[in-house]
């Protein structure tokens, strides 16, 4: 058994060698291509976890949006309702109002055209009345009438206080009214009869006047005493319109 | 086929040194080795073809190997124990090329690959601790202890030479008799048997080489953790 020094020197050298050359063509190369590639993967991953991240803020951002937008349409919801009722009540308000106003115009036309109609039947009753008046005064003796109710009015001239009759008729122009012509007796019976209760001297006139049917009237400037049947009708009148107006108002 | 274990063809000399014939065949294989890596790690890419990821996987086999087996980053170990394994694999299995024998089945090659390892241990337990303190790594964890450690640094180098050569010479001896005696075809499955020994014995070569130098730095490292302590 003898060694070969030259030959253990030489393999020796030649995987140092070896050692060497494969560490430059193959270790490194190799070694760095793998750590490439691990950079290049962690660099994906660091970049699709980024994604990821941003994705997830992203995500968060229209979640807090949507929830945003949804209070939002809550409230614009609950405006709507708020003034759908505020303009349901007002409209109510209104109408309710508008109800009133068209009743209390309907009562006011109702009661106008009651009124109007009432004061239609009243003129066409005053009417009747005088034309009925009239034709019943026809049958009666005008005389009688006259007497009657000259008596009457001379009466009423006797009830006033003597100092009432001379501030009311001193030295006025007064004029006896009468529905149809008096003869000459009956008038200077009439101017007989007043110049004993009117202060003198007695200007008296006389005038005819259909319309009031039946009696007299002394009429002067500030004077006018009725005593006829056309004065007892408008009363007459005139108390059933107020009868029916207080009917009314109550 | 060789006539003697011991005895190796010199081809040529070159002045007064021989070239032998376990010379010239590691030269083939640094060439064969040289030019493959170049071949393909020239265009290296971030998308492999499949002969780049198929080298990537041997060079991260070596890595996790050295990892798991020593404890620590195999970027500096990576390029001594992955050529021990690439060279022992192809040089064993240059025995199923007719006319070529192993490099591995020659008393100096297993030499010089143990002295590698011997000396590589010693450069790597004093460049972590020193020469001081890798003097005084042999006496961990007793003083008595210092001269089995001693011991053991040689021991291991002689039986890392003894365990290559044994096998590979074996190997080659057992299949040149029995070709010589049989006949073309029988020696066949003794061949494949080869094949397998050799991978083995590539592997195991590695292994030891990684449990040797990782010794000497586990060693190392735990100095310095006591120190620190």
């Amino acid at each position: 058994m003898h060694i070969n020094w030259w030959t253990l020197a030489l393999q020796a050298i030649n995987v140092l060698v070896l050692i060497w050359l494969l560490s430059r063509f193959l270790y490194r190369p190799v070694v760095a291509a793998i750590a490439a590639r691990q950079a290049a993967a962690d660099a994906l991953l660091a970049d699709a976890a980024a994604a990821k991240a941003q994705a997830e803020t992203e995500a968060a951002a229209l979640k807090a949006s949507n929830t945003a937008l949804a209070a939002d349409a809550e409230r614009l919801r609950a405006e709507v309702r708020t003034a759908a009722d505020a303009d349901r009540v007002r409209l109510l308000e209104t109408a309710q109002t508008d109800a009133e106003k068209m009743g209390e115009a309907a009562k006011a036309g109702i009661a106008a055209e009651r009124d109007a109609m009432r004061k239609a039947l009243e003129t066409q009753a005053a009417t009747l009345a005088g034309d009925l008046a009239a034709k019943l005064v026809q049958h009666l003796p005008s005389a009688v009438i006259h007497e009657a109710m000259f008596q009457k009015l001379t009466d009423q001239l006797a009830a006033m206080l003597e100092v009432d009759r001379a501030r009311s008729f001193d030295g006025i122009a007064l004029t006896l009214v009468t529905p149809t012509p008096l003869h000459d007796s009956e008038r200077a019976r009439c101017r007989d009869a007043l110049a004993k209760l009117l202060p003198l001297p007695l200007d008296l006139a006389f005038e005819e006047e259909p319309d009031l049917i039946g009696g007299c009237e002394l009429r002067g400037a500030h004077v006018h005493l009725r005593n006829s049947w056309r004065a007892d009708l408008d009363d007459m009148l005139g108390h059933l319109a107020k009868d029916g107006n207080d009917a009314r108002d109550a | 086929m060789i006539s003697s274990p011991f005895d190796t063809q010199v081809l040529l000399m070159v002045g007064p040194v021989p070239i032998t014939t376990p010379v010239v065949t590691t030269w083939g294989i640094i060439l064969l080795l040289s030019v493959g890596s170049w071949l393909i790690t020239r265009r290296l890419a971030l998308k492999p073809s499949r002969a780049q990821a198929a080298l990537e996987l041997v060079v991260d086999m070596f890595s996790v190997q050295i990892r798991e087996t020593m404890g620590v980053a195999p970027a500096p170990y990576l390029p001594l124990i992955g050529t021990f394994f690439l060279y022992l694999l192809v040089a064993n299995w240059s025995s199923l090329i007719p006319g070529v024998e192993p490099p591995t089945a020659t008393l100096e090659t297993d030499i010089a690959l143990a002295l590698i390892v011997f000396g590589a241990t010693l450069w790597f337990g004093i460049r972590a601790l020193g020469v001081n303190g890798y003097v005084r790594s042999f006496a961990q964890p007793s003083i008595l202890l210092a001269p089995l450690n001693l011991i053991e640094l040689f021991t291991r180098s002689l039986s890392l030479t003894v365990r290559l050569f044994g096998n590979m010479m074996s190997g080659v001896f057992v299949i040149g008799i029995v070709l010589s005696l049989a006949g073309l075809l029988v020696p066949i499955p003794l061949m494949a048997l080869e094949l397998l020994t050799g991978a083995v014995q590539a592997y195991i070569f590695g292994a030891l080489a990684m449990v040797f130098i990782g010794g000497a730095v586990s060693e190392t490292t735990s100095i310095q953790q006591k120190a620190m302590t």
